[in-house]
Order: structure tokens, then sequence, then C-alpha cells
């Protein structure tokens, strides 16, 4: 497998190269070009002024007066003079075939001497620039400009200037951006190092750490000193699952010895009633009566282990619910009509107030049994006298249920628990008030996999409300 | 493989029973033979579809966990050659999944281990009963008799009204009359939900159906068991 910090570094020389010979290419044709057409204007300029002096006044040339007359007579002020001076002291006027016809005092014959290509270029009127190299290998650029007169070439004015200027400057040019590009990607190579450095040694920390953990030290957690908010999140997140993972083990744990014991007192009582049983010879109605006595514990049994199957189905993956538009209403009446003979034998007075709500999305098996398991609770909770009443509302996006009962309350200290597995909050009383201590988890179960929740706020000596919440979406509307 | 066969009545209804785990197998056998119904009996998929497509049964009991074939194949073979006979699927998962995939092959019922062997009489009878009318006949207990068909109640002769719960109790004591049924069963029958109720609903019901069914009547039929539940008595038919 690739290593990240050899790629990072890779990728950054490859980069930073890249954009560097695509910049020094640019500068070094655009300086090129640049310089080219400074030295061509400048010539062309100075050529054309003094052809237009050529052609005003023919007869400096044809009277070969010197340079300093030519210069005199060209400019007006000091400045150009001098410019002048250096070009018109190499200065040459040549006839249209090629004959010296005039030159400056400081003009010599090119060499090699100029193409008949160039005359003939000239005589029909175009301005030829060329570089030649001089006797002594410096290069110099030179200008023919034809100068016309009634319609024809009469005279190709030559001026020439030195390329040394020009060539000295590129040559700085590209010696500069060999050394320029090599501290730039030095830079460049020092400094993805460092990031990559930078960026890695925290995985690199972390990875270690994480590789560290062993499964009897699910416990420890990665600890990360970096100033970065992105690593503190990955190790946030990597100790968050570690800390669900953890938890998520030990009620495991937890979960199964609970399980186990609900399991061991009725197996117990089994165990001990068949081994009673066969001690010695019985009458068929003793048989009879000591079967009938491993009825009860065989059914404790059974519920429990449906309702560890309901728990699995609910945690394992996908929740088991199928969801259609339903309507709360009725079946809240159903089941409160059915249990009013319930509350009447325990003389509860168990009255069902309710809104008109939008049909919620729901599973009409699971939400019935979460709904029985709310009211048997209350029930079962209320002392002789009491009421228990079941309000249904809509509540925003939500059809909320809620069963109030006048019992004696919960401790805040329970609250939190309520809903976790076996939890009781009268450990003592657990045996004879029945129950697995799994209805109430099983309620939030089927709550959560609806979308919704449960929850209970109680006061000791007052009573309990738990709230069912299911979301109603609101383009349903009740169908009854 | 050991093919029992109810002798001698030729109104026995014929029952096929697929199931691999002899435990079970056993006691579902013996307690259907009790009932006077003939059972045959297949402890593998393979051997139990081809008693199926062999001979004619007024009802199949089929594991879904089989070895060689399963359940749900059984059911979908049997299907698949035109025969209607109802299926009646125990599951060990008491998935939705399952009761859809099952519901896809043309099973009929499910019941979902472990399970009241009166629950698995209630069903058989519901499976049987599509099959012909003999099980609408009136039950009767001494002088109470229950109509199933127009859900009506007499006692010595006297019309007595129930409540639907009422109705499905006595229905399922009537029918199971003489054994005993847990709380547990009849939660799960009667409300065909199963959870595990802190409150005495059961017994409520049940002293909600004495006042109306053994109060001003004598003798009384529905019997409290101790430390198991109910059972409606008919004290001749006790041996």
């Amino acid at each position: 497998m690739k290593s990240l910090r050899s790629v990072i570094s890779q990728s950054a020389l490859l980069l930073m190269g890249g954009l560097l010979l695509v910049f020094s290419v640019l500068i070094y044709v655009g300086g090129d070009a640049l310089l080219h057409r400074f030295i061509d204007g400048r010539l062309l300029g100075l050529a054309e002024t003094l052809a237009t002096i050529v052609e005003r006044h023919p007869d400096i040339i044809e009277n070969s007066g010197d340079d300093h007359t030519l210069a005199a007579e060209v400019t007006r002020n000091e400045n150009q003079r001098h410019e002048l001076h250096e070009v018109t002291h190499s200065l040459m006027v040549f006839s249209p075939d090629g004959r010296v016809v005039w030159k400056g005092p400081e003009a010599v014959a090119q060499h090699p001497a100029p193409d008949e290509t160039v005359f003939e270029r000239a005589r029909r009127g175009i301005t030829v620039f060329e570089t030649v190299e001089s006797a002594d290998g410096k290069p110099i650029r030179h200008l023919f400009l034809p100068i016309p007169r009634q319609g024809q070439v009469r005279y190709v004015l030559h001026a020439e200037a030195s390329m040394l200027l020009y060539q000295e400057t590129l040559k700085g040019f590209v010696i500069l951006l060999i050394l320029g590009s090599g501290a730039v990607l030095l830079i460049a190579w020092i400094g993805s190092g460092w990031l990559a450095k930078k960026v890695l040694t925290p995985i690199e920390v972390l990875s270690t750490g994480a590789e560290t953990m062993s499964e009897a030290d699910l416990g420890k957690r990665l600890t990360l000193d970096s100033p970065y908010q992105e690593f503190h999140r990955l190790t946030q997140a990597f100790n968050s699952v570690m800390d669900r993972f953890q938890r998520s083990g030990e009620s495991q744990l937890t979960f199964c010895d609970l399980a186990a014991h609900e399991m061991q007192t009725p197996l117990t009582i089994l165990q001990g009633n068949l081994e009673v049983a066969l001690l010695k010879a019985r009458t068929s109605e003793e048989y009879r009566e000591a079967l009938i006595n491993n009825l009860e514990q065989v059914g404790q049994l059974i519920t429990l282990t449906r309702s560890l199957l309901t728990l699995a189905k609910f945690t394992s993956g996908k929740p088991p619910v199928h969801l259609v538009p339903l309507a709360l209403e009725p079946m809240i009446q159903d089941m409160v009509d059915e249990l009013t003979l319930l509350a009447d034998d325990r003389k509860i007075t168990l009255s069902f107030e309710s809104q008109t709500v939008p049909a919620v999305l729901g599973d009409t098996q699971w939400l019935k049994l979460a709904l029985i398991n709310l009211l048997d609770n209350a029930l079962h909770y209320t002392p002789s006298g009491g009421a228990v009443t079941v309000r249904l509302q809509a509540v925003g996006e939500e059809v909320v249920v809620s069963v109030e009962d006048t019992g004696h309350g919960i401790e805040p200290e329970h609250l939190p628990h309520l809903f976790e597995r076996f939890y009781r909050t009268d450990w003592a009383r657990a045996k004879d008030s029945g129950g697995t201590g799994l209805g109430l988890p099983i309620v939030k179960e089927i709550a959560e996999a609806h979308g919704g929740s449960i929850s209970v706020t109680s006061q000791v000596n007052k009573g309990s409300i738990f709230t069912l919440c299911v979301p109603a979406p609101t383009h349903q509307t009740v169908s009854v | 493989m050991p093919v029992d066969r109810k002798v001698g009545t030729t109104e026995a209804m014929r029952i096929l029973l697929v199931e691999d785990d002899l435990n079970l197998a056993q006691f579902i056998r013996k307690g259907l033979k009790e009932e006077q119904y003939a059972v045959d009996f297949a402890a593998d998929g393979q051997q139990g579809l081809e008693l199926a497509l062999l001979n004619p049964y007024d009802l199949l009991i089929l594991d879904i966990m089989l070895p060689k074939l399963d359940g749900l194949t059984i059911c979908r073979r049997v299907r698949a050659k035109g025969n209607a006979t109802p299926v009646l699927l125990l599951t060990a998962r008491n998935t939705v999944e399952d009761k859809v995939s099952g519901f896809d092959t043309g099973a009929d019922q499910f019941l979902t281990k472990p399970f009241a062997f009166a629950e698995l009489l209630a069903r058989v009878r519901a499976l049987l009963r599509r099959g012909g009318p003999q099980q609408l006949v009136h039950l009767k207990a001494a002088d109470l008799e229950l109509d199933p068909a127009s859900h009506r109640v007499w006692r010595a002769g006297q019309e007595i009204t129930l409540t639907n719960k009422e109705y499905a109790l006595l229905e399922f004591l009537l029918r199971n009359k003489n054994r005993v049924l847990t709380r547990t069963a009849i939660i799960e029958h009667v409300w065909d939900i199963s959870y595990d109720p802190m409150t005495n609903i059961v017994d409520a019901h049940i002293k909600a159906l004495r006042a109306k069914v053994d109060r001003d009547f004598s003798p009384p039929l529905i019997a409290t068991v101790r430390g198991a539940g109910y059972m409606l008595e008919e004290s001749e038919a006790i041996a």
C-alpha cells in the first residue's frame, strides 16, 4: 500500500514543478517578444524619422553631408539628438540596387553584405528586419526601410542596433528562472514534508492507540495532543463509538445476566416440583396437581421468552413495523372499553378524552401492544378509588397519547431508568406484582420504531403521566 | 418413519404433522390423537412432501425449519399441485417477514413456538372448520350451551348476553373443556396479543363471566386451578 506521506510530497513537487515550467516558458517567450518589439520599435521609429528627412532633403545624401548635419537637421532637442547620434553614425543609405549612396562616419560594411533578397523585398516597399551576427560574433539587428519617392523606391535606409543587451537580458532571465524554480521546488518539498508530518503524525498516534486497544481493555480511550479541531473530532468520534460499543457490550452482559436471573426462579420451581413429584409413587390426583403447578411456571417462562423475542426483533436491524395510516381513536376506545371491566373491578375510574386527531403512520399490532402495556401499567399502580385518564390529542406533527394515573407516583431517582430492561422500582415487591420488567422497554422500542417517543413525568403520591408520541404526517386524514 | 393412523372411525380428521423435533412431535401427536384426530407424521421435509402429495389430508401442520426441505417449500409445492388443504405453519421465529413469506406460499395459519396446546387445538379446529360444518355444532357443558354460528349462549335454557371478550373467553374454555388453561394461553388466544399483564386482567374477565354464567346457576362450571389458571369443568368427565 502507498504511503500517504510520500504521495503528498510527490504531488506537491509535481504540481509545483509543472506550474513553474509553464510559468517559465511564458516568461521566456513573453520576454523575448517584448524585447524584440522594443528594439524593433526603436529602430523603426528612428529610421522613419530619418527617412522623412531624407525624403524632404534628398540633397543631404546627394551632397554627402556629414552625419552631424544630418543629426542636427533632424533633432530639435538634446536628448533626442544624443540618441539619434548613436544610430545615425552607423546609418547607411543604399540605392534600391544595393549600392551604398551615403554612410555615417562609423558605419561599416555589413558582414556578410546584405543579401540581394533584402533589396528585392525593399524594392517592393517591404520593411525588412533581420538579425545577423557581426564579424566578432555579436548579434546585430538590421533594419532596411524603403524610402519611396514619386511612387518608386528611391533609397533603402539601413539602421542597426546591437542585440547584445537583449541577449544578455534573456540569458539573465533563464538563469533567474532556473535558480528561482529550484528554490521554490526545494521549499515546496520541505513544506510538503512538514505538512504531511503535521497531518499524519496525529493519525499515526490514533492508529497506534486504536491498535493497542484490546477487547479486554474497552475502557481505554484515545487521547491526542493536537491543536487542530479536525483531529479532535476524529478522536471524539472514535471515543464515542467506543463508548457506545462498551455500553452495549456491558448492557448485553447485564441483559443476559438479568434474563438468566429471571428464568432461574421458574426453572427452579419447575425442577423442584418435578423432582418432588417423582420421589415416590403417587395417586393420579397428586400427579395431576404436580403437573398443574408447573403450568404457571411454564407460562411465566413463555411470557418472558416472548418479551425477549419481541425486544430482540426491535434491536436487531430493521424494526418489524409495517406502517400504515391508522386512526388511533377507535383503537384506544376499544381498548378502554375492554379494560373498563378490569377498572370497575378495582374501583378505578377509567376515562378517555379524545380530540379529533390526524391519522398516524403506525403498525396496529405493535401500537396496540404499546398502549395495552401503558394502560395495564397505570391500572396496576393506581389504588382503589383512583382514576386513570387516557388523552388523545394532536400536537404539531404528532399525535400524543397520554396515560395519567393517580397512583403512588415514581420517585425521581427511578425516572431515568424506567425504560431500561428489567428495571424495577421496587425489587422486593417485583415477585408479587408480576411482570417481566420488559413491558416499558418494549413500549419504548415500539415508540422509537415508529419514529416517536415515550416519556414520563411523575409526582410522588400524586401520580404519573406516560406520554406516547407518534408522528402523524399532516397530509394524512382520519378515515374511519 | 412411523406413520400413525387413528384406527377405526372413518370420520376421523386426518392430519399430517411434519416436525423434526421428536419431543415436540410426540406431544403434538399424543394430544391430537386424544382429540380423536388421525395423525400421520414425518420427521423431515422430503418425506413430509411425499406424504402430503400421496394422501388426502384435512390439514397439514408443518414446521418451518426442517431437514432436507423447509416447511415453506413444502407448502409452496403442495399448493403448486392445486392442493388446497389447509396449512398450519409452526415457527420459532415470530417475525413479520416470516409471516409475509409464509402467506405468499399459501399457508393459512401460523403458530409461534412455544405455544400452548390449547392454542394449537384452537387453530387446528379453526382451519378444519373451513372444511366442513361439523365444527359449528353447539358446544355444551352440563346445561351451558354455546352456538359458534350465532355467538349466542344459554344456561339452563336461559339466554345470556356476553360481551365480545367474555364470549371469546367462554368459547375458548368450552372448546378446551376439562383442560387447564393458563393465563398466558388465555391472554394470547382471547386478546390475540402476547404481553405480560401486571394486572389481573384475565381474572377480572373470568369474574365477570362467572357473574353471568355461574352465579345464578348450579353447579359452577368455571373452576380456578390454583397456581395455574382456569378450567371449564364438566364434573362427570373427570376420570
